[in-house]
């Protein structure tokens, strides 16, 4: 009973460690002190095709959506799917316009630029980037047995998360702003019998910050424009 | 005691060979959701031919692991055609195969698929599968002479969830992205590649499309492959 107590302190103290590692952000910051409700047309926010190379990962622009429709400035998101589809096939991978200079001559069609007002949308943000481990090290071990199990090591890695984030203006048809995010971190994976991640959350930490500028941005471009 | 934990290191390997030597992925798409087509239709009447071998087409490789996959868009690839058709032109005219088309149609339509290839993360070295469909398209005229014959090669991509997702979502995410890049293609390059350009026909060239973007070239093709329903392999240069 005596044994118990110093193992069932040491899982105590283990509990309390934070369970993050270190990381560091930079975000060219367009900031709007003042938040009024939003009261304009929908945004779309979707990552900018793969068929140009491009690897934001899905969770990432879920993540951003979500933290858009969270705020509380009110800004309406249209779903991507929605969007895209009503206006099939000229939003797609391969056919999304790559510049906002070859939204002029999409407009131009009566039919597409009806259907782009019948959506509602102004704003199309798109999103690039990704997020990488360029370096990592330490070795790790884990072992099972009848008695048990356990690891024996230490693992660290870095994580880049780099994204940027073009909004479309689609009423002037103009590039209303770019936004670029980049935060760098180190994860730790020691291991005394349980191995304790301590991770650096740099993919989540970029998505809180784009997704705030993008809001600010956006609120203060409807400012400007009323 | 070291024999025996040789012994016991053999007996784990041949389980993990065991265990993963008769794994198979299988995907069969359904009929893709295709939203109407924002586009003008063409004022002709079209008749489309099935191959007798899309409908049941299904493409199969052994990787270098023993793992079989096998992806199946006989009956996806049919319902995309038939629905980006009717999108396309004014009448479409359904006619079985080895049967002659009406005698008032303008064109006559006959797809096929020639070759499909996919990618897995450990190919691709990413977190991502890719497949690509590339069908062939042979074009008549209303006397019966052939107008074109030309290729649509179509790339998806998609990234696995996570972990615990298997390979048989992802490879059929990435398939439906092919499928419906394929109907993309059709829409906006048909009336250039099926060489519509010399006849009477209204202004219906939407925008100028992109070029053909180099991502959506296919990778060399990694382990045996075998197609069970087509005749012709990948290996020729004509449509590749």
């Amino acid at each position: 009973m005596s044994k118990s107590v110093p193992v069932r302190t040491i899982f105590a103290l283990m509990a309390l460690i934070p369970l993050v590692g270190c990381s560091t952000a930079r975000t060219d910051i367009v900031s709007s002190n003042t938040m009024p409700e939003y009261s304009g047309e929908s945004v779309v926010v979707m990552a900018r095709s793969y068929h140009t190379g491009n690897r934001t990962e899905s969770d990432f622009t879920r993540c951003v959506v979500n933290t858009l429709r969270r705020s509380s400035s009110g800004i309406n998101i249209m779903p991507s799917e929605q969007f895209v589809d009503a206006m099939y096939p000229w939003f797609e991978p391969r056919t999304a316009p790559p510049t906002i200079g070859a939204v002029p001559k999409l407009l131009n069609n009566d039919k597409i630029a009806q259907r782009m007002r019948d959506t509602g949308v102004r704003y199309v943000v798109w999103l690039d980037g990704n997020t990488e481990k360029p370096t990592g090290g330490g070795s790790m071990s884990c072992a099972a047995g009848p008695g048990g199990a356990g690891c024996f090591g230490f693992a660290w890695w870095e994580s880049d998360s780099d994204y940027d984030a073009a909004v479309w203006d689609l009423e002037g048809s103009k590039e209303a702003g770019n936004i670029e995010t980049r935060v760098s971190g180190t994860s730790y994976l020691p291991a005394i019998v349980v191995p304790i991640p301590l991770i650096a959350r740099t993919r989540s930490t970029a998505c809180r910050d784009l997704a705030s500028q993008v809001q600010s941005f956006i609120m203060s471009e409807e400012l400007g424009s009323s | 005691m070291a024999r025996k934990i040789r012994q016991l290191g053999i007996l784990g390997g041949l389980s993990v060979i065991a265990l993963t030597a008769g794994c198979s992925t299988t995907v069969t798409l359904p009929s893709t959701e295709l939203p109407d087509a924002l586009v003008d239709r063409y004022p002709l009447s079209v008749a489309v031919r099935y191959d007798e071998a899309l409908a049941d087409y299904t493409y199969s490789e052994q990787l270098a692991t023993g793992e079989r996959i096998s992806i199946g868009i006989g009956q996806a690839s049919q319902a995309m055609f038939s629905k980006t058709f009717s999108d396309m032109f004014d009448r479409v005219v359904i006619v079985p195969s080895g049967e002659r088309p009406p005698d008032e149609i303008d064109l006559l339509v006959e797809p096929s698929i020639f070759a499909l290839e996919f990618a897995l993360p450990s190919q691709t070295v990413t977190n991502d599968y890719a497949v690509w469909i590339k069908y062939r398209l042979k074009i008549y005229d209303a006397s019966g002479q052939e107008q074109a014959d030309y290729a649509v090669s179509a790339y998806g991509k998609a990234a696995r969830e996570s972990l615990m997702a298997g390979t048989k979502s992802a490879l059929t995410s990435a398939s439906e992205l092919a499928l419906r890049d394929a109907a993309v293609l059709l829409l906006t390059r048909f009336e250039k590649e099926a060489n519509l350009l010399g006849r009477q026909l209204p202004d219906v060239s939407l925008v100028d499309v992109p070029p053909e973007i180099d991502a959506s070239t296919p990778l060399p093709p990694v382990g045996e492959a075998e197609s069970t329903t087509t005749a012709e392999q990948p290996n020729s240069e004509q449509y590749l």
